[in-house]
């Protein structure tokens, strides 16, 4: 989150402003964030790697599913951004 | 069942079998533990027919019905990996995924099947005696079978679509999205005219021939490791009997 944070310039006010003084959602900012770029392929990555330790260590299938699943989440919720 | 025999306390089991019918996966693993630690302290074996046809047939039944619901996922995911090994589909949001991303979107897809491959593994060390060894058999057997159901269902079903979408189905299928303004609706800019959502669809095509062969290595990965691990301990453990 503090990534972020300072990757997306949170505080400054002109950010949230695109090149045609069109302003840009801070929900916009933070799916950008979080499902794009940087953000999302070390998101997606961590999840993978809990996911996997708790199946070898823990030997807990459950909790490795759910880690699969929000890795492929962040994964690919970005191309919404094309999408749409 | 329980009763008293006589003037004595004790209780006595008439019950026929301590087994009970699992339900998925992990209740199957835990029942194979148990036995198995039950039969390393035992210095005679057991029966085989301590494990009866139909607690067989159970077995072979949750085997089967993993690997099916295993099927939704492939289903699904392989398609999409394959989009984006051949750039239709972005991964991270970027439209050129460089060589992490295509790495990156195989390992998810595998991801799946190296778990549950490597969650198995671990039923090497209850590879024991003759209840826990049928066991695991006719778990695995399970296993193998829907893995078989799974790739013959998924080649059936990516085939059908690929012969299905032909081109003129396609046009029509664009045309009629044209004329009730999907995409002006609901605001999709990414194909540009409908032309482009025809280019895609048609470039989307090409990739269900190789998903079947992707569904395939998945369903390797799935039964390959546990047996593997199972043959190398018994190899292992046969060698220590000698050396012994």
């Amino acid at each position: 989150m503090l990534l972020f944070l300072m990757s997306a310039n949170f505080l400054d006010p002109v950010k949230y402003f695109g090149g045609q003084a069109n302003y840009i959602s801070f929900w916009h900012s933070l799916f950008v964030g979080v499902f794009t770029g940087i953000g999302s392929k070390i998101l997606s990555l961590t999840s993978l790697v809990i996911g996997f330790w708790f199946l070898v260590k823990r030997e807990n299938i459950y909790i490795f599913l759910i880690a699969i699943i929000l890795s492929f989440g962040f994964a690919y919720l970005g191309n919404f951004i094309h999408i749409f | 069942m329980a009763g008293k025999e006589g003037s004595s306390n004790s209780t006595i089991i008439t019950s026929p079998s301590v087994l009970s019918k699992p339900l998925n996966l992990m209740q199957a693993i835990s029942e194979i533990q148990q036995f198995a630690s039950i039969e390393k302290n035992m210095n005679e074996k057991l029966d085989s027919n301590y494990f009866p046809i139909g607690a067989r047939v159970d077995f072979l039944s949750v085997g089967i019905k993993n690997s099916l619901t295993h099927l939704l996922f492939s289903l699904f995911l392989t398609p999409i990996t394959i989009g984006v090994l051949d750039r239709i589909i972005p991964l991270f949001g970027e439209k050129t995924p460089g060589l992490f991303e295509e790495i990156y979107a195989i390992l998810l897809a595998f991801s799946i099947s190296i778990g549950f491959g490597l969650f198995l593994v671990q039923l090497k060390n209850s590879y024991v005696g003759v209840v826990s060894k049928s066991m695991i058999k006719n778990l695995l057997g399970g296993l193998l079978i829907g893995e078989i159901f799974k790739v013959f269902i998924c080649a059936i079903i990516y085939n059908t679509i690929y012969v299905y979408l032909t081109d003129i189905r396609i046009l029509k299928f664009v045309y009629y999205l044209k004329q009730h303004t999907v995409m002006e609706k609901w605001h999709i800019h990414i194909f540009h005219n409908y032309y482009g959502l025809y280019e895609w669809i048609l470039k989307f095509r090409e990739v269900f021939p190789l998903s079947t062969v992707f569904v395939l290595l998945s369903s390797l990965f799935i039964i390959v490791p546990p047996i593997v691990a199972i043959m190398i301990n018994s190899i292992k453990s046969k060698k220590t009997k000698d050396f012994f």
